[in-house]
C-alpha cells in the first residue's frame, strides 16, 4: 500500500435491493490531494459509486472492498440536487452544521460561515431560507457547507449541474487550489479538463478507461462509443 | 410549532424572544382551555384576545393561511357532527353538548396554534430545545418530524401545478376517482422518497443525533414589558368579560 493513497477500490461491485446491478469489478486508487473525475453517460453508476465511497449507501449487495490506507479522516458529500443536501432552515445553520456538530461556539461558527459564504460569492445570505434561493445559489451554499470544516476528502456529485458558465468558472477557482482529495462526477468536460488530475470513464457500472483528461478527451472514438460525444 | 416559517418575521410578536413566544402561546392556550365557554362574556373576551393576537402577529397578511386552517377544522367538525347526530338518532342519546364543547376547544386550540405557535420559527425551535435543555433524543425526534413535514408539504405543494401541466383539471380528477387515487399514491411514494433523501442528507452531513443552530437571543426589557402587558391585557379582558356578563344579567 502506498502512503500517498487516500482511497483504494478493489473488485468493487454493487447491486441495489431491487436486483439492479449498478457497479461491477471496479479497481482504482485515489492519491492524497488528487482530483479525480468520474465521467460516463447517464445511469453509468457515477452517483452510486460516489455514495458508496462516502459510505452513504446501505442495503443492497456490496462486493469487493473500499480501503482507506491513510485512515478514514473526515469527508463531505455534495449531492447532485441541493434540495437533498440542505437540512436546516437558514443558510447560516446549514453551512455551519459541521462546525456546530464539532462543538464550536456559535459566534466562531458565524464568522467562519460568513467567510465560507464570501468564498462562494454568497456574502450576506446568512439569514436567508434555503427555500428562497435559486438552484445555483443552493448549490453554492451546499458547497460552502462541504468546504467549511476542511474535510480530508470531498465527494461532489455533478457539482456544475445547474450552474451558469461564470459560476462553473468560480467553482473551478474555488476547488483548484484546495489540498483536499476530491472525487467528483461531471458531464461538464470544461470543468473536468480544468480541475481533474485524472479521469475515470464509467459505463454500465464498469470502468472502461482511466487517465489524464487530455488523453481521455482526445480519444473521440472512445467518447463516441460511450455516448459522450456525437459524430458531428 | 412552526413547520413552514410562514408567519412574517417582522410582526410585534414574531420579533420577540422565542421563550416569550412559547410562554405566550402556552399561557394563552391554557387560559382559553381552562376558562369555560359557558358565558357570553368569556367567549367575547377570548375573541377579543384572538383579535389582538391576529393583528400583533402579522394581521391581514396571514389571513389566507389562517382561513385554510379554519376550513380544515370546519370540515373535520362537520363530519364529526354528522356522526354525532347519526349516533343520537340510532341510540336516542344526546351528544350535542359534548360536540359543542369539543368544537369550541378545537377552535381555540387551532386559533392559538396558528396565531402564536407559527411565529416560532424552526431555528428558534432548535434554540429553545437547547435553552430549555430538552433531552436530545426527544428534541431531535420532534425537530426531525418538523423537517420531514416541511419536505412533505413542499412535495404536496408541487402537485397541483404538476397535474395542471398534464391537463388534469379538478373536474377530471373528480370524474375518475380510481385514477385520482393512483395519482395520490404516487405522491405518497414521493414523500417516502423525500424521507429517504433526508436521511441520506443527514448521514452525509455527519448527523450524530443532534440538530444545531447559530441562532441566539437575549431576553430584553422589551420582552419583559411585552409579557407584563400581555398578562395585564388578559386580566383586563377577563374583568371586562365579567362586566359584560353583569350587564347582560342586569338587562
Amino acid at each position: 500500500m502506498n502512503d500517498d493513497c487516500q482511497l483504494e477500490v478493489a473488485g468493487l461491485g454493487y447491486r441495489y435491493p431491487n436486483g439492479h446491478r449498478a457497479l461491477e469489478g471496479l479497481d482504482f486508487r485515489v492519491g492524497r490531494g488528487e482530483k479525480l473525475a468520474l465521467i460516463g453517460p447517464n445511469g453509468s453508476g457515477k452517483s452510486t459509486l460516489l455514495l458508496l465511497l462516502d459510505g452513504l449507501l446501505h442495503g443492497g449487495r456490496l462486493e469487493g472492498e473500499i480501503r482507506r490506507p491513510g485512515g478514514t479522516g473526515t469527508s463531505a458529500f455534495l449531492f447532485q440536487n441541493p434540495d437533498d443536501q440542505m437540512i436546516a432552515s437558514t443558510v447560516e445553520d446549514d453551512v455551519g452544521f459541521a462546525l456546530l456538530r464539532d462543538g464550536l461556539e456559535p459566534a466562531a461558527v458565524k464568522a467562519r460561515v460568513a467567510e465560507a459564504l464570501r468564498r462562494v460569492h454568497l456574502a450576506g445570505y446568512e439569514k436567508r431560507s434555503p427555500l428562497e434561493l435559486s438552484f445555483g445559489e443552493k448549490k453554492r451554499a451546499s458547497l460552502a457547507g462541504c468546504l467549511i470544516a476542511s474535510p480530508a476528502t470531498i465527494f461532489l456529485d455533478e457539482p456544475a449541474l445547474g450552474l451558469d458558465p461564470r459560476e462553473t468558472g468560480q467553482l473551478r477557482e474555488i476547488l483548484q487550489p484546495l489540498p483536499t482529495t476530491i472525487v467528483f462526477s461531471s458531464m461538464d468536460f470544461g470543468l473536468v479538463s480544468g480541475l481533474a488530475d485524472r479521469v475515470i470513464l464509467l459505463d454500465r457500472g464498469r470502468l472502461f478507461a482511466a487517465g489524464p483528461p487530455e488523453e481521455i478527451f482526445s480519444d473521440r472514438g472512445l467518447l463516441r462509443e460511450h455516448g459522450l460525444a456525437t459524430d458531428g | 410549532m412552526n413547520g413552514t416559517d410562514r408567519a412574517p418575521a417582522s410582526s410585534p410578536i414574531s420579533a420577540r424572544h422565542p421563550l416569550f413566544k412559547l410562554v405566550l402561546a402556552l399561557g394563552t392556550l391554557s387560559a382559553f382551555l381552562l376558562v369555560p365557554d359557558r358565558t357570553t362574556g368569556a367567549v367575547a373576551a377570548k375573541l377579543a384576545v384572538l383579535g389582538a393576537l391576529f393583528f400583533l402577529s402579522g394581521g391581514i397578511g396571514r389571513a389566507g393561511s389562517l382561513l385554510r386552517g379554519g376550513l380544515a377544522l370546519f370540515g373535520f367538525l362537520a363530519v364529526f357532527l354528522i356522526c354525532a347526530l347519526l349516533g343520537d338518532l340510532l341510540s336516542g342519546g344526546n351528544s350535542l353538548p359534548f360536540f359543542f364543547d369539543l368544537a369550541a376547544k378545537s377552535f381555540w386550540t387551532l386559533a392559538v396554534s396558528l396565531l402564536l405557535f407559527e411565529t416560532i420559527r424552526y431555528t428558534e425551535c432548535v434554540y429553545l430545545s437547547q435553552l430549555l435543555r430538552v433531552p436530545h433524543r426527544l428534541a431531535v425526534q420532534v425537530l426531525l418530524v418538523i423537517l420531514i413535514g416541511r419536505k412533505i408539504a413542499r412535495e404536496f405543494s408541487r402537485v397541483p401545478a404538476a397535474w395542471k401541466s398534464r391537463g388534469l383539471s379538478a373536474r377530471c380528477l373528480r370524474r375518475h376517482p380510481v385514477r385520482t387515487a393512483g395519482l395520490l399514491t404516487v405522491v405518497l411514494l414521493r414523500t417516502v422518497d423525500q424521507g429517504v433523501r433526508l436521511e441520506t442528507a443527514l448521514l452525509g452531513r455527519g448527523f450524530s443525533g443532534r440538530l444545531y443552530t447559530c441562532f441566539s437571543a437575549r431576553w430584553g426589557r422589551a420582552d419583559s414589558a411585552a409579557l407584563f402587558a400581555f398578562c395585564l391585557i388578559v386580566l383586563l379582558l377577563l374583568n371586562f368579560s365579567s362586566g359584560i356578563e353583569a350587564f347582560l344579567n342586569f338587562r
